[in-house]
């Protein structure tokens, strides 16, 4: 897709992906 | 010279100066000058940060670094928003909570109490942060003179000559005393101006499909994830191989985190709770921006293969020009002076900061602690502007010989100086009740001995693997570990005003 090999798209969208998950569960677990 | 864009520029700067003028009646003593009153709202102190990182460097030299490298250097656009969220979430909501109580105005008065080393600390930390803010300052004036030499169609020294003259008349018109309600105007003017332009730069390359079927005809490795490990690399611009980007992920995440102008901003949040949510705003809008600018740098590229742009050829860095260049082919008319104002917002946004770390490092660190123990408040003010007068006197002088080949290079050094002496004291103070005086001390001056060891080798005797910076954090790491378990303990009072211990969140606060 997007012209990139599977792999590099999805290692550009994951990692930034996972990152954003960590930082919403920082923010949930804040009380 | 190009007398419309001349007057766009003009009314931009008068801009700032009225939003400066009118932001500095609220302040009063020299301490609200340096931490703007501590009373950040959300969204300012998400932004003051994001606006503090986005350098001048960061839009051009990071197009320039796609240009050249392709997607394997995408990792810098992971890096840097993570090192803002880093910034807030694992430093800032700790020292915000203590800065609370002990009233901090800057990172140095917080390592001076930790460490109980007034002079040691300050000293050390003054050296370190002088210079890393330095050599960030020559990395802005190239940028600043790059876009006005384009946009004004003069030549570079010239640009150099006019981007000094308003950044002096811009410091010292007061434009520091409002830099929070400035910082606020450029950050969303780069933001702005970036989502703006980007798209229409990828769009004209063809879109982003073929854009990078283009990059993989030029070097199927442009749309990998990195270079092949290899040393030393088969080409100059695939040096991001698995082992350096080991090393690159510690420059930008912890040793931009770490950088004095951008850490000294969560000093200035109003309330504990923005803690909560600004790493999360922070990272998102930051990837968002980084990810455009990079993708308009592999645009870019396209557009010079297919023969639509032409990039200059008398300059030693061609393709850190590469996002002007683009922008000012769609847009003739109006890119611009566009371009020139998300430049110049992103340069003076970095470039006021600077100024104002080097100003307090030598007025507060070193005048008032070494030199004269009861200077008072104006004397202080008067010595920290004559230093910056002076700092962009020394600056324009090394800025005038050529530009290194990727003004990335030169912004990373900087970067690297701050991961080798700062990153490990700040984060054993807050997290390591054993770090003693004497491990900090050590772990500082070992570091940066460690980097500026590493940085000759690397420039003047044979390329390395890693970022030169990696070797001395590494160093620095076990000069703090050693020689804090060979001292004696810190004493506890101190560590109990200063909240260390392993947990991010203080108890009170809870």
């Amino acid at each position: 897709m997007f012209g990139l090999p599977t792999e590099t798209l999805i290692a550009v969208t994951m990692v930034p992906g996972i990152i954003a998950l960590v930082l919403l569960g920082w923010a949930l677990r804040w009380s | 010279m190009d007398f419309n864009m001349a007057i766009i520029l003009g009314l931009y700067l008068v801009g700032l100066l009225a939003i400066g003028a009118w932001a500095s009646r609220k302040i009063r003593s020299s301490e609200d000058f340096i931490v703007a009153g501590r009373n950040l709202g959300f969204w300012l102190l998400t932004l003051m940060i994001v606006a503090s990182i986005c350098s001048g460097m960061t839009i051009l030299g990071t197009s320039g670094l796609g240009y050249i490298g392709g997607w394997p250097t995408i990792w810098e656009q992971i890096f840097v928003p993570l090192s803002a969220a880093f910034v807030i979430l694992v430093y800032g909501t700790k020292l915000h909570a203590i800065s609370e109580r002990m009233g901090y105005i800057t990172i140095q008065d917080y390592l001076a109490q930790r460490f109980y080393s007034q002079r040691g600390l300050r000293g050390l930390s003054a050296v370190a942060g002088i210079l890393v803010s330095l050599i960030y300052l020559v990395g802005q004036y190239v940028a600043i003179s790059m876009v006005l030499s384009w946009m004004l169609k003069i030549s570079y020294t010239d640009a150099l000559l006019i981007g000094a003259i308003i950044v002096m008349i811009y410091t010292i018109m007061g434009g520091l005393y409002a830099i929070a309600w400035v910082s606020l105007v450029q950050g969303l003017l780069i933001i702005i101006g970036v989502l703006a332009v980007s798209p229409f730069i990828i769009q004209s390359a063809g879109g982003l499909t073929h854009v990078n079927n283009v990059l993989a005809g030029i070097d199927p490795n442009y749309v990998r994830i990195w270079y092949p490990q290899m040393h030393p690399p088969y080409a100059k611009y695939a040096f991001m191989t698995p082992m350096y980007l080991v090393s690159f992920f510690f420059l930008l995440t912890f040793g931009l985190a770490s950088a004095p102008h951008v850490i000294n901003n969560v000093l200035s949040a109003r309330s504990q709770k923005f803690f909560k949510w600004s790493p999360l705003a922070a990272f998102v809008l930051y990837l968002i921006v980084m990810y455009l600018v990079k993708i308009s740098g592999f645009a870019s590229r396209v557009m010079v293969e297919e023969g639509m742009i032409a990039l200059p050829t008398n300059v030693s860095n061609a393709q850190d020009y590469a996002f002007v260049v683009a922008a000012m082919h769609i847009f003739p008319n109006i890119a611009g002076p566009l371009v020139a104002v998300i430049v110049l917002s992103a340069v003076m946004s970095t470039t006021d900061r600077l100024m104002l770390t080097i100003g307090s490092y030598v007025g507060w660190d070193i005048y008032k602690m070494f030199f004269n123990k009861k200077a008072s408040d104006r004397s202080i003010t008067l010595v920290s502007r004559i230093a910056i007068v002076f700092s962009v006197i020394l600056t324009l002088i090394l800025a005038w010989r050529k530009p290194p080949e990727l003004l990335a290079f030169l912004i990373w050094m900087g970067i690297g100086i701050m991961l080798a002496t700062f990153v490990v004291p700040i984060l054993a103070g807050l997290y390591w009740r054993r770090a003693t005086r004497e491990g900090a001390l050590a772990s500082m001056s070992l570091g940066l001995i460690g980097a500026l060891v590493a940085g000759w080798y690397h420039w003047f005797v044979s390329p390395l693997p890693v970022h030169f910076s990696f070797y001395g954090f590494i160093l620095s790491i076990a000069a703090m570990v050693v020689v804090s378990l060979l001292t004696r303990s810190p004493p506890v009072d101190v560590l109990d005003t200063t909240m260390t211990g392993m947990y991010i969140r203080p108890k009170s606060e809870r």
